[in-house]
């Protein structure tokens, strides 16, 4: 799997834009295999296929945030949250559609708008779409409303769970279509399907990595408001990873609470009794963890992730573009390199605020001594006797240090959201294809 | 760059969403057009499916 996937992401793209193709117009199709009721009208067939396409897609969510791993494997977390958010606003408009279509054509349908004298599948219907409108709305401005992130999530999932139970419930009720026996049991299916990956989700994932603590062995400060904590496992082996992968860490509390933070693993994948992760305060949980104590409790799920040079073992060497807290997992990736004795070059352009902001500094000088490693400092507040580069990580400072025959490195960028922009279409401009640049977002919502 | 492609795609999917909509509505009722008898002695139209009405929403 992961050689052709190196052969061809294309190819593996295709065949599970495909597959989610196919299970999304199963229910049609089955439909169309079945003797079905016929004379209704092309627009309430249409608006009636509509609903099903969306409520299939709704279902799917479930399993695209579930953190699969072999979903997530193919292409990583962040494009599979992106693909999960604009389709979520697909099926949201085509789930819309659905009942205006029905009230252009027949508006006397808009009497099922009457909450108190509707059908009970009509009430569903309308709290299914308030509940997805709610979700919709405060997913796209989470920020703007100034909705904290943990009881966001929880929300979001209240209201994905409303919509699709009211929604497959709604469908059940109207019955036009599953009254036939083997449509009934495919929605029955999607039903299960969708309330497995929540207990999977809820329970049955907490409950593993309650079977595998960690215990906090110390918490160093390094520079750039940068704490190094350092987890133990207990009674297990530990994470195996690739180097680049991150784990979803809770902190104190049991994990079947759900408040879990994503941070990306800096130590070398050749250690594995010992994992460290570099943690820069910037709110609630962040800035608590200088206090964490030795020997508190931690939980992790994970490895998860495909930025790691584990992936193109057959590259000449690799360009990392860090920016500030970016240089996390380019840092597990660097101490794997010396570990393996990894003699390929390394280039490494790494963005920070100022000289004493630069966290990791004598960890990666010291590492220029064991690998072939070069290092360029990209400063915004230089001193004045500073000869090195200044100001922002662009394309003809790119052009200035990454190598001639672009293809012949991969390239790794891990920065703010807006440098990475830049650095990935510098790059373009640069003619470094497409495939050899990796990228992975801090902000995945 | 990867998100537009990523947009790009998702449009492309859901074209084809839409479009998979409206071929099965066309598929359900196409049934229901009136065809010619093959008898022309009695010179009427048959209807294939007259179905009871079914609720909607
Ligand atoms: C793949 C990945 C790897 C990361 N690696 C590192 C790392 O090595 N070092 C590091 O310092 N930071 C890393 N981060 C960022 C880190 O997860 C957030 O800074 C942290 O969760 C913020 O939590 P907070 O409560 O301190 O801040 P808050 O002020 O609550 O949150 C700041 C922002 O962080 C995001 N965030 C908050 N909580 C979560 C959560 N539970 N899950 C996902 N996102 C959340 C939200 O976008 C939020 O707006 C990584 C993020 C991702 C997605």
């Amino acid at each position: 799997m992961r050689s052709l996937l190196m052969r061809s992401p294309i190819a593996i793209a295709a065949a599970w834009i495909g597959a989610y193709i196919l299970i999304v117009l199963s229910p049609l199709v089955i439909l169309l295999l079945h003797p079905a009721p016929t004379g209704r009208g092309f627009w309430l067939d249409f608006s009636v296929a509509l609903g099903f396409i969306g409520l299939a897609m709704m279902v799917l969510q479930f399993a695209l945030t579930a953190r699969i791993r072999t979903i997530e494997a193919a292409y990583g977390i962040d494009i599979i949250l992106q693909f999960h958010r604009y389709t979520s606003i697909v099926a949201f408009l085509l789930i819309l559609v659905h009942p205006i279509i029905l009230f252009v054509n027949d508006p006397e349908t808009l009497q099922l708008l009457n909450f108190f004298e509707a059908p009970w599948r009509a009430r569903a219907a309308v709290i299914a779409t308030l509940a997805l409108m709610l979700l919709i709305v405060t997913a796209i401005w989470r920020e703007k409303l100034r909705i904290p992130y943990e009881p966001w999530r929880l929300w979001h999932g209240i209201f994905a769970v409303t919509a699709v139970g009211l929604g497959l419930a709604h469908a059940f009720g109207v019955g036009t279509y599953l009254s036939l026996f083997w449509k009934g049991v495919l929605w029955a299916l999607f039903g299960a399907i969708a309330l497995w990956l929540l207990i999977f989700v809820r329970l049955v994932k907490p409950w593993q990595m309650t079977q595998h603590p960690y215990l906090v062995e110390e918490v160093l400060p390094e520079q750039g408001h940068v704490w190094t904590l350092v987890l133990r496992p207990r009674g297990h082996q530990g994470l195996s990873f690739q180097p680049g992968q991150f784990a979803w860490i809770t902190l104190r509390i049991s994990p079947f609470r759900m408040r879990e933070h994503p941070f990306s693993i800096a130590s070398s994948a050749e250690k594995l009794d010992c994992l460290e992760f570099g943690i820069k305060s910037v709110g609630d949980f962040t800035s608590r963890i200088k206090d964490v104590e030795p020997g508190t409790v931690a939980y992790l799920d994970g490895p998860y992730g495909v930025f790691t040079i584990d992936r193109y073992w057959d590259s000449a060497g690799f360009v990392m573009i860090a920016g500030g807290i970016g240089i996390t997992p380019i840092m597990s990736m660097l101490r794997t390199a010396r570990d393996r004795k990894d003699d390929r070059s390394f280039l490494l352009i790494y963005a920070s605020r100022a000289w004493p902001d630069i966290t990791y500094r004598e960890d990666l000088e010291a590492l220029k001594d064991r690998l072939d490693l070069t290092i360029v400092h990209v400063l915004r507040n230089a001193p004045e006797d500073w000869q090195g580069e200044t100001g922002y990580v662009d394309q003809d400072l790119l052009e200035r240090y990454i190598p001639v025959h672009r293809g012949s490195r991969h390239y790794f960028i891990c920065a703010v959201p807006k440098m990475m922009d830049q650095v990935e279409r510098a790059l373009h401009n640069l003619e470094v294809p497409v495939d050899h640049v990796h990228m992975e977002h801090y902000n995945l919502v | 760059m990867r998100y537009s492609i990523m947009l790009q795609l998702v449009t492309t999917i859901s074209v084809f969403f839409i479009a998979g909509a409206a071929l099965f509505a066309w598929i359900q009722n196409r049934q229901t057009e009136p065809i010619q008898s093959t008898d022309n002695s009695r010179g009427g139209q048959l209807y294939l499916s007259a179905r009871p009405p079914h609720p909607v929403l």
